[in-house]
This record gives C-alpha cells, structure tokens and sequence, in this order.
C-alpha cells in the first residue's frame, strides 16, 4: 500500500488533460476523469491530446456539467477497483451502500435541467461516448414519456404531426393491442 | 407591445425547442424508445413520420404478458379472464410485430405467455419470421395458465403435451431459441431429448415446477447438449439428473429437488466446463447428506454458493409444524456440511464461497477453516443470515453475529486462518 501512494502521485501530475470547448474556454482534468469518454481514452492511446483536446461540438456550459459528472463517477470506479479486489475487505462483504445512494443523489440532481440542457447533454454524451451519461440522460427522456398521451408527448417535445388523419387511422388500427 | 415581445419570445422559444428534437439522430431516438415498455413506444408510432419509421426500426422486442394487464382491470374480471386478455395481447402485438412489411433485423425477440392453444399463433408466427427476419436471439418465457399453485397432476400433463404440441408447430423458432424458461409441466424422458434435440441452440434452460416421469413414477433426466451454457432446475421432480454431456456448460443451479436417502440428485458427466455451482435445498431429514468431496469429485469449479436455508417445503405449508421440529430439521441440515478431505488437500479453482444459514458455531467455522486452507486461490467469501419464514417468522440462524463487533471478530479469525 505504502508503494501505491507515491505511484498514483507521479501518475496524477503526470496525467493532466486539457478539454477545449467550441467557445475556447479550457479545463483542465486528470486522466481518470477524462478517460470515462471513450473518444477522448482513444486520443490519449493514440498519443494525440498534447497541446489539448478540441471539442467543437460542446460548448463550455455543458462541457462543464459532463466534467462535473465524470468526476464524480472516476471516483466511483477507483472506489469499486480497490474494495473487491482483495480478500480482506471480502470477508465480510460490505457494500458501501451510503456511497452508492450519494451518487444515486448526485445523478437524480444532475438531471435537474430544462429540456434544452438535457437534449444537449446527450448529444455530448454521445459524441464523446460515455456510456453512463448517455444511459442516464437518455433514461430521462424516456422517463418523461411514461403515461403520457400521444397529444402530450408532441407539445412536451414540440413534435409536429405530419401524418395524414387517414394515415393515423391506419396506424392505429394496426397497432389496435397499443391503444385499448 | 410588451405582450407582443413576449409572444415572439414564447415563439422562438419553441422554435428553439423544435430544433432540438430533430437534432438527437435516429440512433439517439431509437435507444431512448427502446428504454419505453412496448406498448407506450408503439403509441409513438402516431407522433409523426419519424417517429413511425422510427418503431419499425426497434431492433430490440420484448413481450410481457404483464404489459397487458391493465387491459382486463375491471371488478369482475377473473384470473382465467386476466390470463386470456393479456395472451391475447401478447398474441396480437407479436403478429403485428413480426408483420411481413417489417425488414429490419432483430437483435432481441423476448416473449413471455401462457401455454394456452392460442399461442401457438405466436410460435407460427416467430417460425416463418426465423426465415425472413434475421432473430439474434430469441427467448421463450411460457407459464401455466392457471397458477402453478392450483394447477394438478393432470393439468401438468395437459400442458406437458401441449408444450410438444407447441414444438412440433416451430420447429425453425424452437431451432433458433437461445434461451427457454419452462414452468409447470410434466414431460416425458423422451420428450425432454426431444426438447433438447429440436433446440439446438439453447444457451439458457430453466426448467421450474417441471416433473419428469416414466410409467409413474419419477425418472432419471438424462441430458446432453452441444451449446447449453446455464441450466437452471428449481422445484423439479426427477429420480436424478444426469449431466452425460454438456460440454460449454458453466453455471448450474439446483434448487429443491426430490428427496432422497440413497442417492445425490445429480451426476455429473462431461462437463469441463463447468465453474459455478448454486445448490439451493429447503431440505428435510429425508435428503441425503451430502458430501461435498464425494459429490463434486470429477468437477473443477471457481464458484460455489451453498443455501441451507430452513424450508420444508417451497409453499411454507411446513408452517404449522411446531417449532421443535423444524429446529431439528434444521440441526440436520446444518449436518450437511461435511469435509471429507485429506490433511493436506489444496484446492485452486474455488474463488468464490457464499453460505446462507451462517451461524457461530463449530460445525461453520470448521468448516469455513477447512475450506480458507484448502481454497488457497480463494477472493471472496460471504456469510449470510437466513432469512425468516415470512409466515410463521420462524428464523432458523438463532446465532448469526448481530454487531459489527461481532462480524468484526469473525472476519479478523477467517483472515488469520488464510496465512
């Protein structure tokens, strides 16, 4: 144990990662954090990140929450790799349910945003490919449909109806087991 | 003028926000629309054109009989009544799902219904889709109708031969079936190789409240299958199993099975690669003692998870025993825990050990020793607590450590004996 200390020091100030909004603001985070996109885990393997990493389709705001995110569930898998690796801390397998139900907090909270936010949380999510984010966001919007008429869901998400009156009918007649 | 501002605020606002919808791309959409229960995601299908090209597009299918429930609420209406709506359900939207005028392949076809005649219009169905749409995987999820509870001998004989029925109608769904849950039905020794032999790409079998017999009385289910990874057996009645040959098959579980002095429930044949085992048995004192050396002579496993919970019997009619008795059943099946191996045995495989039951007692932790010195790759081991009849509340672990100074001691003398 005594070893690792002075390795995740050298590894941390080694492992710096600078991010680049579309507007040029600049954040600075450690591998760990940066590393839960897949897009930006391939740069570093691929030995592209010196100098920064572009990202021209996010925009300094939502970079900021999607860094707030990832830092919160790095901590979260650094936390898992140490406790279920060794057999002491097995015998007595104690989950560390008060954590969990923080970051279960943390993401009922993270949501918290209007539509706008959420749509571009995804997009962000997805082309910087964190799954996690992704899932979350993406279980939001489906969460949000639930019980809701289909009239409902088009002024929710301002969907307009460009189907025929007699093109409905068919639809529904087709998936008749839908409806009743 | 104010108003007016505001109106035109309001305006590009929502014009902001029709944007947005058209901006997530299909795959975004199609994921968020896979995450909505069938028959709220086919109701998108009016949203637009988008949104009904976007249904059709749904790669992943899954059926429930529980989505159609809510059909048959009402105050009269009656189980046999709830369990022919909602199949009637699973029956339609499968047909409309599955319709010719969909291309697009599927990666997950899940359906779950009751073995009733009409459902063979679903296994007619998903067999001529086998041939035009390409089914990844396709699972099967049947249930009685009537609750496995009530159901008698004969009513599993019915639908034991309805289920042949069944598989005689789909011989290309059955062909493709990956995974297949079975519950409440009386097959014959022949009909299960049957079974197995028309399924030749069943990766998970589960087999619940399935009786199998042979002139009237229970027989031995012999069992072989080239690609079976899981097998499942929970409240079987069988003479013995008879793993011949499984040769993929990693993880079994076997919960409650058929009393017997003379003999174990299973024999193990070729299986190499087999590495979890989960025994589950709510014994009595008519269960062989099992010998786990003896019983798990020629398997190599990574994983075994043991639960000595005490339960006479699945439907807890045990309850009206008085406790006496069944604090001696308990004391028997504690008895279960038997090692048989020599001084200086070491085992290298076992990573994993689970105990449901655990108590500080001798006959535990001599066994938990024996096993942490001989178990010398092992990682993870876990105590549990029984849980208590939720009936009669009787709770058979009296001596289960309550404090974490307890647990604390207990896990302090478990790491000392691992060095």
């Amino acid at each position: 144990m005594a070893s690792a200390g002075s390795g995740d020091e050298k590894a941390a100030a080694a492992a710096m990662i600078t991010l680049i909004s579309s507007d040029n603001e600049k954040f600075e985070v450690t591998e760990a954090t940066a590393t839960l996109s897949q897009t930006i885990r391939h740069m570093i393997e691929d030995g592209c990140t010196d100098g920064g990493v572009p990202l021209p389709n996010v925009t300094s705001k939502i970079l900021a929450r999607v860094i707030e995110y990832c830092k919160k569930h790095a901590t979260a898998a650094a936390g898992e790799e140490g406790s279920s690796s060794s057999f002491s801390d097995a015998a007595f397998l104690e989950v560390d349910r008060a954590f969990l139900e923080e970051l279960e907090e943390f993401d009922d909270a993270f949501l918290e945003v209007d539509r706008a936010t959420l749509f571009d949380l995804i997009l962000a999510a997805n082309y910087l490919d964190i799954k996690g984010l992704l899932n979350l966001t993406c279980q939001k919007v489906a969460d949000s449909v639930k019980g809701k008429t289909p009239e409902q869901i088009r002024e929710m998400y301002n969907i307009v109806n460009d189907l025929t009156p007699e093109e409905e009918a068919e639809i529904r007649r087709e998936t008749q087991w839908a409806f009743e | 003028m104010a108003s007016e501002e505001h109106e035109q605020q309001e305006h590009l606002a929502s014009m902001q926000e029709l944007e947005q919808e058209d901006r997530l791309s299909h795959d975004i959409l199609l994921s968020i629309l896979e995450r909505i229960k069938l028959r709220e995601a086919a109701r998108t299908s009016v949203l637009s054109r988008r949104w009904r090209c976007l249904f059709g597009l749904r790669s992943r299918i899954i059926v429930e009989t529980d989505d159609f429930h809510s059909k048959g609420k009402g105050s009269n209406v009656t189980q046999d009544d709830l369990v022919q709506i909602s199949n009637k359900g699973v029956v339609e939207a499968t047909k409309s799902m599955l319709a010719p005028t969909y291309r697009h392949p599927i990666t997950q076809l899940r359906l779950r219904f009751f073995l009733v005649e009409d459902s063979v219009g679903i296994i007619r169905c998903v067999d001529e889709a086998m041939a035009n749409r390409g089914i990844t995987t396709l699972q099967f999820l049947i249930h009685p109708e009537i609750l496995d509870m009530h159901s008698t001998e004969d009513d599993m004989v019915t639908y034991g031969r309805r289920f042949m029925r069944f598989l005689g109608a789909g011989p290309r769904a059955f062909g493709g079936l990956s995974y297949l849950f079975m519950h409440c039905l009386r097959l014959g020794v022949d009909d299960m190789a049957s079974v197995l032999n028309t399924c030749k790409k069943l990766d998970y079998l589960c087999l619940n409240l399935c009786d199998f017999f042979y002139c009237g009385t229970p027989s031995v289910l012999q069992i072989d299958h080239p690609q079976l990874t899981t097998l499942t057996l929970a409240y079987c009645t069988f003479e013995r199993v008879k793993l011949n040959w499984l040769p993929r098959l990693n993880r079994l579980n076997v919960e409650t099975w058929s009393d017997s002095q003379d003999q174990y429930p299973i024999r193990f044949g070729c299986v190499p690669n087999l590495s979890v085992l989960v025994l589950r048995n709510r014994a009595t004192i008519h269960h062989k003692t099992i010998h786990l050396s003896s019983f798990l002579s020629n398997v190599m496993l990574g994983v075994l998870d043991l639960d000595f919970d005490c339960k006479k019997v699945w439907d807890h009619t045990s309850c009206e025993h008085i406790d006496e008795e069944r604090q001696q059943l308990y004391q028997k099946e504690s008895n279960l825990l038997t090692r048989m191996a020599p001084a200086d045995f070491k085992h290298y495989n076992l990573k994993e050990l689970t105990i449901k039951g655990y108590q500080v007692d001798e006959k535990f932790t001599g066994y938990v020793r024996c096993v942490v010195e001989a178990a010398i790759n092992l990682e993870h081991m876990v105590l549990l607590d029984s849980g208590s009849c939720e009936r009669c509340k009787f709770s058979p672990s009296t001596s289960f450590p309550r404090t974490q100074e307890g647990r604390e001691l207990i896990r302090k003398q478990i790491l000392q004996w691992t060095y």
